[in-house]
């Protein structure tokens, strides 16, 4: 079992204790987070965009250090913070991606369900059908940092393939940070907006029989924008090491997958 | 000044293209390309920031809302098309046919045609196809004397059938792509009971062109084994082919093929429901053949063979009971026979999709079968991202304009701009991937196109005939990319372009039979839908 796969069993029981509870008490858990959740969604919400304003200046890090670190001999400890940051955010991309993956299946088996129902059974579930959106918008949304990390974003490669280590590496930064980080950027600036409005009515599907978590499968757009500006910091620090005549930390080998 | 701003959305073409030359991966410089032209547009007062406001919603609107359904096709035809490559049915059929033709004069360059066309129509996957091609029939061509440039050009000429025969995702993006232009021309002249264009009518629309471009390229092998019999000489038969081995080799496939291709082609099920049964189907494949293990224990193939026939019966059930009727028939309509059978083939199918589920879980194939679906789809859709900011920012900067007086202008009305955009794009194809040019060029074209009156079906096929050359044309197309991968040291690489050069004259050929033509394209959608 991949850590991806304990994250997304956490994620389905805590989902279903929170259902089963709120059998239990006759609908009481859900208007209670009816009540409260636009609230402390909104305080929460201010204070990861504190936390994020506060951590952006170190996202220059790997820029400064690459372009430093060609003519200057850099403190072994940037390195190794770098090295250390590297590691740890390789890990939680593919944690999340370890359990994005099952959506991928999920797809399928709620594909065939729909299907069996519609024509065997003349019998359509807008919760299903919507389901299936979801799982599809959540697999490519989560499953595109670990696809950074491991090149599967196609690449132009007239020139890219011929280029030296070092060449490659100039590319990766700079894009990194002309591309990468100021895409994420804007979809996080132009975010707040909506993402107040959804959280404050917990939008929920237009149909009435349809699925009550549209607020949620929203947030998922900005949270793709932090994930992959945390694997551009990634890539850019290893650019950054090959640059500074470092040897970059190794993929983590776990996904075995041909594009 | 004036100037300068109407040359804007020019150079912010150019300016993209040079961009992705440098090689950073596509989706992302994009959307950095447009940022820039954006702070250049708000600095000369082109651009008001105000619309990066819609972004959010643009992704939402485009990728995730309920009406988007057709693209969850993409992903389901992907696991489909990697299961069945890892249950080895490629290189069953390969064996199968060239024990079947090899030993006939150029017998071993239609097999592989013939190998190619099936697995379009089944995987669709070119890079899988011709790098099983490549590491199976290229060495054998090779040692039985075959021209090199004609044997890697059949190989990655087939390879990119998976392109336009459909089922294919070039087919499923470009189709959804196209019927949004249409609908957005046809808003546009006011006509406000728009007529619709489908996934489903595209594939339609390539199916014969798809036949067509297989002929030709049977027919290009016929040639040379006459005209040049020492390219493509005879191999002495190499084992012989069995009945059983030869059914177990094309019935899957072939199953897969009618079951999938019949159900959207007759308008039974949309795309994505097809896509979903066909990855279901070939996940029963791959169970029940062990994909990935050694061994096969007889329990485990017998359910998975068991639910796979279950599926079919209750697919014949759904289909019998429909067959003449004046209404839509369900189970409830069946009576109790139908009832119980139902329910039988329901519960068989179940056990078998469990049980083959397990066996590749155990073999760790399904694992590799959902990395490669979660990386293609984060591939196809974070383009879609990063080229939804393009055009919108295109769009604000007059791009459209710029693109429809450039297209009125050319000479020859609609037929002229027709032209002139497919030689855009045959040209772009030599530097970019099929999927930049569906979401950037596309958009941007296709709406002028349509509402000068240009048939949807037509173009739809024209372009996807356009973007699946594109694979074929050297230097750098896919299809020669993957196939320098695998082929032996001793092929050189001018050998590969040299021999992919008369199938890009196929292509070419083929394209200006399809425009010459038209109801090459639009003639089987119009007879299946009316």
């Amino acid at each position: 079992m991949r850590k991806g796969d304990g994250l997304l069993l956490s994620v389905v029981l805590l989902s279903l204790g929170l259902l089963i509870a709120d059998m239990m008490s006759g609908g009481g858990v859900s208007a209670a987070l009816n009540a409260r959740l636009p609230g402390m969604a909104q305080s929460a919400g201010r204070r990861l965009g504190q936390l994020g304003v506060w951590l952006s200046p170190f996202l220059l890090v790997p820029l400064i250090s690459g372009l430093l670190g060609r003519v200057l001999d850099l403190p072994e400890r940037l390195w190794a913070a770098q090295r250390a940051a590297v590691n740890r955010i390789d890990a939680i991309t593919e944690i999340i991606a370890g359990a994005a993956r099952w959506f991928a299946l999920g797809l399928v088996v709620a594909t065939a369900i729909i299907v069996i129902q519609r024509y065997v059974f003349g019998y359509a579930s807008t919760k299903l059908a919507e389901s299936v959106i979801y799982m599809h918008a959540l697999l490519f949304l989560l499953s595109s940092g670990s696809t950074l990390l491991h090149g599967g974003h196609v690449r132009v490669d007239v020139f890219f393939a011929k280029m030296s280590p070092q060449g490659r590496a100039w590319v990766d930064l700079l894009g990194t940070y002309l591309a990468l980080i100021p895409m994420s950027f804007l979809i996080l600036w132009s975010s707040t907006g909506y993402l107040n409005s959804t959280w404050r009515i917990l939008e929920s599907s237009r149909e009435s029989d349809g699925l009550a978590f549209v607020f949620l499968l929203k947030t998922a757009i900005p949270l793709f924008a932090i994930l992959m500006i945390l694997q551009g910091f990634s890539m850019a620090a290893r650019a950054a090491m090959t640059l500074g005549g470092q040897k970059p930390p190794a993929l983590p080998a776990a996904a075995e997958g041909e594009v | 000044m004036a100037l300068f701003i109407e040359l804007l959305p020019f150079l912010m073409f150019l300016a993209a293209f040079a961009a992705l030359l440098r090689g950073y991966p596509v989706a992302f410089t994009l959307a950095g390309v447009a940022l820039g032209f954006a702070l250049i547009g708000m600095a000369i007062g082109e651009f008001d920031p105000i619309h990066f406001r819609a972004f959010p919603q643009r992704i939402y609107g485009n990728l995730m809302e309920m009406d988007r359904q057709i693209l969850v096709a993409v992903p389901l035809f992907v696991f489909m098309g990697v299961m069945l490559e890892k249950s080895k049915i490629a290189e069953e059929l390969l064996e199968a046919m060239g024990a079947l033709f090899g030993s006939m004069r150029g017998g071993l360059g239609i097999s592989v045609v013939i190998v190619g066309g099936l697995l379009a129509a089944s995987t669709g996957i070119v890079g899988a196809t011709v790098v099983t091609m490549g590491l199976m029939s290229l060495p054998t061509m090779l040692k039985r004397g075959y021209d090199p440039a004609l044997a890697t050009g059949t190989i990655a000429a087939s390879g990119t059938l998976g392109q336009i025969i459909p089922p294919s995702i070039v087919l499923v993006l470009l189709g959804d792509q196209i019927s949004n232009a249409y609908q957005e021309a046809q808003r546009a002249q006011g006509i406000f009971s728009p007529d619709i264009v489908s996934v489903g009518d595209l594939f339609a629309g390539a199916l014969i062109p798809g036949i067509l471009l297989v002929t030709l390229y049977i027919g290009y092998q016929i040639v040379m084994a006459i005209m040049k019999p020492d390219s493509a000489p005879a191999a002495p038969a190499e084992g012989k082919v069995t009945l059983g081995g030869l059914l177990h080799a094309l019935v899957p496939p072939l199953a897969l093929i009618i079951g999938v291709l019949g159900s959207i082609l007759t308008g039974l099920a949309t795309p994505t429901e097809a896509a979903g049964v066909g990855a279901v189907g070939a996940t029963f494949i791959a169970g029940a053949r062990n994909a990935g293990r050694d061994s096969n224990p007889r329990l485990g193939q017998l359910v998975s063979y068991l639910g796979l026939a279950a599926l079919l019966g209750l697919i014949a059930l759904v289909v019998t009971a429909n067959i003449g009727a004046e209404r839509r028939l369900y189970v409830a309509d069946l009576g109790a026979l139908g009832g119980v059978l139902t329910g039988v083939f329901v519960a068989i199918t179940l056990l078998g999709a469990g049980w083959s589920l397990i066996r590749l879980k155990r073999s760790g194939v399904l694992d590799e079968v959902m990395n490669s679906t979660a990386m293609i789809s984060a591939m196809v859709f974070v383009i879609l991202i990063g080229a939804s900011l393009f055009s919108l920012i295109f769009r604000e900067l007059g791009g459209d304009d710029t693109v429809a007086a450039a297209l009125h202008a050319v000479p020859g009305g609609v037929f002229g701009a027709v032209a002139v955009v497919m030689l855009v794009m045959f040209i772009l194809g030599f530097f970019l991937d099929f999927i930049e040019i569906t979401f950037v060029v596309v958009p941007i074209v296709a709406p002028i196109l349509l509402m000068m009156g240009v048939d949807p079906v037509w173009l739809g096929v024209l372009m996807a005939m356009n973007l699946q050359t594109s694979f074929l044309t050297p230097p750098f197309g896919f299809a020669l990319f993957y196939l320098r991968g695998v082929a032996p040291k001793t092929v050189k690489t001018t050998d590969i372009y040299r021999g992919a050069i008369p199938f890009v004259i196929i292509q070419i050929l083929a394209i200006i039979a399809v425009a010459t033509f038209p109801w090459l394209a639009t003639g089987l959608p119009q007879w299946l839908y009316g």
